[in-house]
């Protein structure tokens, strides 16, 4: 009996080192492998039961209890079990597809309480046969603690690698994420609420690939396609390795969900073989899978921010189901410091309209009247120490000219611009040719000709321009939409 | 806002009468706005009484309209004959509707088994966008690409004054605000020698619900719809009478003013205060409101383009004062026109003659307005939202009986079309869809609330917020649902 137990243990370490864990599985060696669920929990129950009666024996609980006796048979045949649950584990680990700092140190625990299950029957026995005593009769009354601290330590490493097996199968927090509040605060676990929110602390700063993307690749994915373990010739972990593609080719196409193969991968049923990831892994959640192929149809792009990309329904609808509402852009997703309020008393006692966008930010909406002397010095001057955060400014009908214009160029942070029915020129114009953020300049019924209009052309984020009834002519707004083909141009009539 | 802080507010209008706030309007904003940086607002001068601009709300996020123009076809016109196309009900005209249709329905006016009736129009499609409109409106077909199309909208009421009252009240009884009233009371005029909700009135008839449809309910009613006449006098009783000069009239409002804040003081009705702002913008109005409506200033091309004629009252004059309002900052513009009503039981109530005088009267105009607005810049931050108070039936209402020479439909609640133009909303894009009959919703549903709930998102108000204390409870224009139609938002 302990001639079979040393040759199955030694059969173990030989099959440690002979099974190459990170890949290669055949059919019956997966077959084999995956009896490895059934069988290990025999082991883990054995061999916490004898760390028990120990415990018990040594607290002389069990003085003339039989169960005593059976002591040596538990560890005997919970070290059998062991050995076996283990070297079948090692062909299960071929399939792949597990949390690889996870796996090593469920392997290394799994083999070492094999192996030391073994070791302390060998041990344990022989010495009693020594004293020509059963096990049994070491029961009989407190003793050494030495053996009693062996068999704990084989129950505690048990329990730890018991419980990564169970993380291996279930995924991470499998046992915590129904864990009331109070014991979570006891655990140093953030609260229940904040794990469904996924959080973007700064949606201007935060690149849709490393906030959504990232995460659910590295959660679902990159156990096997990694730069060391690289399944299909496939790396995930890596920007690099995603964009390279597997063995096949490329398996995104920037733009093109429909013709990415990762995408379509995650989308095929379950059951197909082609599916990713593969049947029994934790799977990718259809918000998840929506995530990517957005991300994939907005251009598959690294360094886009969440403000920067283009929302769709279905985005929005998952986003704010996450609490994430109305996601800042433009100007919106600058810190803007807040204007100084006794100068926005000022102008709106000198008879400008200035008011708050809204409760939410520190932007500024400003308008004049059509009474003579809209820019006056005075006026201007007052604007200019709060210039920071206007961004809708009407000076529509109103007496401003090109040389009042100047103003504009320290107000960066304009969006929207109505300049119609003024005297302005395309001489004007040019206090508005460092306006980034410049969406909609209406200049209608004004002295702009073409030779204005083609001024506005570097203006990044201009969306429409306004010039019926000016010198603009229709060569010139198709001259001009040549060139900035997203902006719309409106000559009217 | 608790009701201390407004009963604060409202004191401050009365501390702030027309002279002393001038005199004390530095130290007084200052202090006022640094209580709250984020909630400034412009209150620059007495117009601050007048506009009720005090009471307003600042948006609760940034805007993508600053004001909004409804075009209201009274009486319901039939979505089956203006966008709706159903080629499959053209088949079962004449035939019997199938009782299963009628489980459970009530209809206004049907009585028994109805026969189904076709379309009545020849559609063809658009734009690039492709929508179907029928060849009754061949002006708005060429627009087709500003708008979006809700067809799969709902309400909950069938006749006439409650559905109207629903679409714009949120309730279908008396009693609630107008929606122009909430829209003006969470952003105030951006004119303040106008009134920041003006209704035209076209087609003859008065709202079924009366003035209820544009009045101010339970809000002050300083923020309820001012009607405006493009013929005659344009606000009644606003002309000073023969021999009354400009001066007397001023002194006039100055005693009858003095004499209603000391009544404010012994009994401090915040009605008196209103009061008190409607004399003096009624002053400030003789000057702006003959300007404003004397249409004979505009150029020849824009009277053609509208097909206006001065001096009339018409759908077309007031599509063109729509546009003059929203020029001058005026918040919510709502036009009426009446004669949608297309049972079949007369000529003028029938989709063959009345029905399509309405198209006429009205096609042209609209598209118009669409255009005008666009080439001055402001159909981007302007609203316009075009609609019944409910749609029409697939099946023919026959009440006078098998010779009627007039076809018509009766009240429908379960589906019309609807469409919105402008103001942050989609361009050529049709959201929700009915059955192949046009008898009910397949997908993309828009109660009136939801539509209530889009139009106050794109002004900048959560429709769960913008709400008032009224006898111990928060109202709100959408009563207690509303889902903003994010689909339709660009």
């Amino acid at each position: 009996m302990r001639g079979a137990l040393v040759a199955g243990a030694v059969l173990l370490i030989v099959l440690v080192f002979a099974v190459d864990t990170s890949g290669g599985a055949s059919d019956f060696g997966l077959f084999v492998g995956r009896l490895h669920p059934s069988v290990v929990h025999f082991p883990i129950v054995l061999l916490l039961m004898f760390a028990g009666v120990e415990f018990l024996s040594w607290r002389g609980w069990l003085a003339t209890s039989p169960i005593t006796k059976a002591a040596p048979a538990v560890l005997y045949v919970g070290s059998w079990f062991a050995i076996v649950a283990a070297g079948i584990g090692l062909f299960l680990a071929q399939g792949g597809g597990y949390d690889l700092d996870t796996f090593s140190w469920h392997k290394r625990l799994g083999v070492i309480v094999a192996l030391g299950a073994t070791a302390t029957y060998l041990i344990r026995t022989r010495r009693v046969r020594g004293r020509e005593a059963s096990v049994a009769s070491s029961a009989a009354g407190p003793r050494s603690a030495r053996p009693l601290a062996v068999a704990m330590s084989i129950a505690v490493l048990v329990a730890i690698a018991g419980h990564l097996g169970a993380t291996l199968t279930h995924g991470e927090g499998y046992l915590t994420r129904y864990m009331p509040d109070p014991l979570r605060k006891i655990a140093g676990l953030p609260s229940k609420s904040s794990l469904s929110t996924m959080q973007i602390a700064d949606p201007a700063e935060a690149t849709v690939f490393e906030s959504f993307v990232r995460p659910i690749l590295e959660d679902k994915c990159v156990a096997c396609h990694n730069s060391s373990i690289s399944k299909g010739g496939l790396a995930l972990d890596t920007p690099e390795g995603l964009l390279e593609g597997s063995e096949d080719g490329e398996v995104i196409a920037a733009g093109r969900s429909t013709d990415s193969e990762l995408i379509e991968r995650i989308w095929l049923p379950e059951s197909d073989d082609d599916h990713m990831p593969p049947e029994g892994r934790p799977q990718v959640t259809v918000a998840e899978a929506e995530l990517i192929r957005w991300w994939v149809d907005d251009g598959a792009s690294m360094e886009r921010t969440v403000a920067e990309a283009e929302l769709t329904p279905t985005i929005t609808q998952i986003f704010s189901s996450w609490g994430i509402e109305e996601l800042p852009r433009g100007v919106f997703a600058l810190s803007i410091a807040p204007p100084d309020t006794a100068t926005l008393s000022a102008l709106n006692a000198m008879g400008l309209s200035v008011s708050a966008l809204s409760e939410d930010e520190h932007l500024l909406q400003v308008r004049c009247d059509r009474r003579p002397g809209c820019l006056s010095t005075q006026r201007s001057e007052a604007l200019r120490s709060i210039a920071d955060a206007v961004v809708w400014f009407d000076l529509g009908s109103t007496d401003v000219g090109d040389s009042e214009l100047e103003l504009l160029r320290s107000m960066p942070h304009l969006t929207r611009v109505h300049l119609q029915k003024t005297a302005v020129t395309d001489a004007g114009l040019a206090a508005l040719d460092s306006l980034e953020y410049l969406e909609y300049l209406n200049l209608y019924g004004t002295a702009v000709t073409d030779e204005g209009l083609n001024r506005l052309v570097s203006l990044r984020s201009l969306r429409s321009v306004y010039v019926w009834q000016t010198q603009v002519s229709q060569e010139g707004v198709d001259h001009f939409v040549a060139a900035r083909p997203d902006v719309r141009v409106n000559i009217g009539g | 806002m608790t009701s201390l802080e407004r009963q604060a507010q409202i004191e401050s209008i009365r501390v702030a009468t027309r002279r002393h706030f001038l005199k004390q309007c530095t130290t007084g904003l200052g202090a006022m706005a640094l209580g709250s940086l984020t909630g400034f607002r412009p209150a620059t001068s007495e117009s601050a009484i007048a506009t009720g601009s005090l009471l307003t709300q600042v948006p609760h996020f940034a805007p993508t309209a600053k004001r909004v123009i409804f075009l209201h076809m009274a009486g319901a016109p039939s979505q089956l004959e203006l966008f709706d196309y159903k080629p499959e009900l053209q088949k079962l005209n004449g035939q019997l509707c199938p009782e299963s249709l009628l489980d459970g329905k009530r209809f206004a006016f049907i009585k028994g088994v109805p026969k189904m009736l076709g379309p009545q129009a020849n559609f063809r499609q658009h734009g690039e966008s492709g929508a179907w409109v029928s060849d009754m409106l061949p002006h708005l077909s060429g627009v087709v690409d500003k708008l979006t199309f809700l067809k799969a909208v709902h309400t909950d009421e069938f006749n006439h004054a409650p559905a109207q009252l629903l679409m714009y009240t949120g309730s279908p009884r008396f009693g609630r605000p107008s929606m122009g009233s909430w829209v003006t009371y969470g952003l105030g005029s951006e004119n303040e020698s106008l009134p920041g909700f003006v209704v035209l009135l076209s087609g003859g008839v008065q709202p079924d619900a009366g003035a209820s449809v544009y009045g101010s309910g339970f809000l002050p009613t300083v923020f309820q719809g001012v009607q405006c006449r493009s013929h005659g006098d344009p606000v009644l009783y606003l002309s000073n009478p023969d021999g009354m000069s400009g001066d007397i009239r001023r002194r006039t409002i100055d005693a009858i003013n003095e004499i209603n804040r000391r009544e404010h003081e012994s009994v401090g009705d915040p009605e008196v205060l209103t009061r008190i702002a409607q004399y003096e913008m009624a002053f400030r109005m003789q000057a702006s409101v003959p300007e404003l409506m004397d249409i004979n200033s505009e150029p020849d091309y824009i009277h053609e383009m509208y097909g206006t004629e001065p001096g009339v009252t018409s759908f077309a004059n007031n599509c063109l004062l729509a546009r003059r309002l929203v020029e001058r900052g005026v918040r919510f513009v709502q036009l009426f026109h009446w004669g949608w009503d297309s049972h079949g039981a007369s000529a003028n109530e029938a989709l063959n003659v009345g029905f399509v005088d309405r198209c006429n009267e009205t096609d042209r105009a609209t598209a118009a307005l669409l255009k005008d607005l666009d080439q001055r810049g402001l159909l981007e931050d302007t609203l316009v939202v075009w609609g019944g108070e409910f749609g029409r039936t697939p099946m023919l209402e026959n009440r006078t009986g098998e010779d009627n020479p007039y076809v018509g439909r009766d009240h429908h609640s379960d589906c019309f079309t609807m469409w919105m133009a402008g103001g942050g909303v989609k361009t050529g894009i049709t959201h929700g869809e009915t059955d192949e009959i046009g008898y009910s919703r397949v997908s993309g549903s828009v109660h009136v609330h939801d539509l209530q709930a889009t139009i106050l998102h794109t002004l900048g108000f959560d429709h769960e917020r913008l709400t008032y204390s009224f006898q111990g409870r928060d109202f709100r224009l959408t009563d207690v649902t509303g889902r903003v139609v994010r689909e339709v938002l660009a």
